[in-house]
């Protein structure tokens, strides 16, 4: 389906369009989201706030990329969230462990996604986690800004750092 | 484990973790909806608070009743002799007349032949509200377009957040005449205000269209926005997309939002028309060097099999294909230079072929870079080219291939020589 499609029903206040661009989007937005923060309650608090931001500010897209523009949205508060609470944590950061920059999955999260989220770099976590939310190599080039041959490349050298993660951790 | 397995249990585990819930999504947007109203509301009831304000204040000070008296008698004297003086001197500069602001809100002004506001009028409701407390009558046009922007501004319809402001002014048609001196220099003051706000926007303006009147007052609207909506709407036709204003809207939608819809479908035509274009050249391309491909064969008589390459470049289908098909040509001919070929039409020939390759890159790069520029530019481009519906370019003459070839000899036969040089390069080593 195109998103670019519902744009402008959403900037003319569609409820149905924007429940549609949700039920296709939200688990891309919440995986962008989560790759920066690493904390799960954070990154459904920035999903939602960026479907509102969505809601809000269709109005002002135009042209294609809506898809891209969103997830542009996700990540770019995902990041100001990581620095304003990095600034807070700062002074005391090694009596919160359980903060932001630090991850705290829930016991029923599984063994792969902790992994991804501990042991990948910002960078690679970032890919990982989108590829495996649904988007293609020159989506996640285009959202971070990457080439697309860098992209496959590090999600290739992060597979291969889950894999001998993997053989110890199974 | 493989690398399929880790993809499959992340996937897993993303969805086991990923919320799904859109009601709090929902309930979110609700409240930030309603608090961006409340806002608006407040903003409406200043706007109409302050105008009743100003009508309950005036003329209770007896000092400045004469004051004021005093000052209506300087006026009214300097009037008089303003309009003596005008009489013998002046002519009038516009004509007596009416015409109407769209953004939607509309609102329509009359004025009389000095350009000074005789009427306002609310078309619609948002219209009634953006005049309400405004007196304009007696104020010049350039004051009444000024006050109208600002409350404008005030009401959030212009803001410099908004990708686009857009208005529509309209001449309506009076005892016959419509006067297009008085709509475009509306048009100029709202466009120096959007630029003095920094704001993004534009005046669009029409010509009065009589055919097109009891279309419009079926729906309750102007004749130039009705032209305008049907501008978007044979444009919507002619490049068989969905048409997005339904007649139903045709009342509420704003001018910024037809104008916005209107500019999309320009880009997309217009990125049709480049890409045809650029078909349209390989095609022709193409079309040219396949023949210069026959014409070789004859002369050749069969000493080097052309057959292959000729079906290549006739089912290339962008110009970096054709162009590696023309090189990969060359190295066939110039492996061919030996003491029984045709060395001298063979390279006549060759650069034929070369050169035009060139000139169509050329070509291309150069759509490529319009298509990069502003609107205005665009448009001027597409007034220059387009005008007579995608009409490609004059096709060079041979005199300016040779002129081009001239132009071109150092680069042109250092290519030659460096393909040379590697092409028995990879003999030596063979």
């Amino acid at each position: 389906m195109n998103l670019d499609t519902l744009a402008p029903k959403i900037a003319k206040r569609d409820k149905q369009a924007f429940q549609l661009l949700y039920e296709q989007l939200h688990r891309l937005v919440f995986t962008v989201c989560l790759g920066v923060v690493k904390n799960r309650g954070v990154a459904e608090e920035l999903m939602q706030d960026t479907f509102v931001s969505v809601w809000t500010k269709s109005v002002q897209f135009r042209g294609r990329g809506y898809k891209t523009w969103i997830l542009t949205i996700a990540r770019n508060k995902a990041l100001n969230a990581l620095r304003q609470t990095g600034r807070e944590y700062a002074v005391d950061f090694n009596e919160n462990e359980s903060a932001l920059g630090s991850y705290d999955m829930d016991a029923d999260t599984g063994v792969v996604l902790k992994l991804a989220l501990s042991k990948l770099n910002e960078q690679d976590r970032q890919i990982v986690l989108m590829r495996n939310g649904g988007l293609q190599a020159k989506e996640i080039a285009k959202t971070l800004g990457l080439p697309r041959g860098t992209v496959s490349w590090r999600y290739a050298e992060a597979l291969k750092i889950l894999r001998t993660e993997l053989g110890g951790a199974l | 484990m493989k690398r399929k397995d880790i993809e499959k249990r992340l996937r897993e585990d993303v969805e086991n973790v990923t919320p799904t819930n859109f009601s709090a999504v929902w309930a979110k947007c609700e409240a930030e909806e309603q608090a961006f109203s409340k806002q608006f509301e407040v903003e409406r009831e200043r706007v109409l608070a302050g105008a009743n304000g100003a009508n309950r204040s005036g003329g209770k000070n007896l000092a400045g009743a004469f004051i004021a008296l005093a000052v209506a008698l300087f006026m009214a004297i300097s009037i008089i002799i303003g309009a003596v003086a005008g009489w013998f001197n002046v002519k009038n500069p516009f004509e007596k007349g009416s015409l109407i602001i769209d953004i939607n809100p509309s609102v329509e002004v009359t004025y009389d032949e000095k350009g000074k506001t005789t009427q306002v009028t609310g078309l619609n409701e948002d219209g009634r509200v953006l005049i309400s407390g405004l007196s304009l009558v007696g104020e010049s046009y350039e004051k009444t377009v000024d006050e109208i922007f600002s409350r404008c501004v005030t009401l959030g319809y212009f803001s410099t957040s908004r990708e686009n402001n857009a208005l529509l002014v309209s001449a309506v048609k009076e005892n016959g005449v419509t006067d297009e001196k008085m709509t475009k220099g509306v048009c100029e003051i709202f466009s120096k205000k959007f630029v003095e706000k920094k704001m993004r926007g534009v005046a669009l303006t029409g010509v009065f269209d009589e055919t097109l009147k009891t279309e419009a007052d079926e729906h309750g609207i102007n004749t130039q926005k009705y032209a305008l909506i049907q501008e978007y709407v044979e444009l919507a036709k002619e490049l068989g997309v969905e048409n997005e204003i339904p007649t139903e809207e045709y009342k509420t939608i704003s001018v910024r939002e037809i104008y916005e819809k209107i500019e999309e479908l320009e880009e997309k035509w217009m990125d049709e028309e480049v890409e045809k274009l650029e078909q349209n050249s390989i095609s022709k391309a193409v079309e040219k060097i396949t023949e210069i491909i026959e014409n070789m064969e004859e002369d050749l008589d069969g000493k080097i099999e052309l057959e292959d390459i000729k079906t290549r470049i006739e089912n290339a289908t962008t110009a970096t294909e054709c162009r590696m098909l023309v090189d990969e040509l060359m190295r066939k001919l110039l492996d061919m230079k030996g003491p029984n070929a045709p060395v001298g039409p063979l390279r006549d020939v060759v650069e034929n072929a070369y050169a035009e390759m060139e000139r169509i890159l050329r070509d291309i790069e150069k759509l490529n870079e319009k298509d990069g520029q502003s609107e205005e530019e665009k448009f001027e481009y597409r007034e220059e080219n387009f005008k007579e519906n995608g009409k490609e370019p004059p096709e060079m003459t041979e005199d300016e291939v040779e002129g081009w070839q001239k132009e071109n000899k150092d680069k042109y036969y250092n290519d030659w020589f460096a393909l040379k040089k590697e092409w028995d390069k990879d003999r030596w080593y063979d």
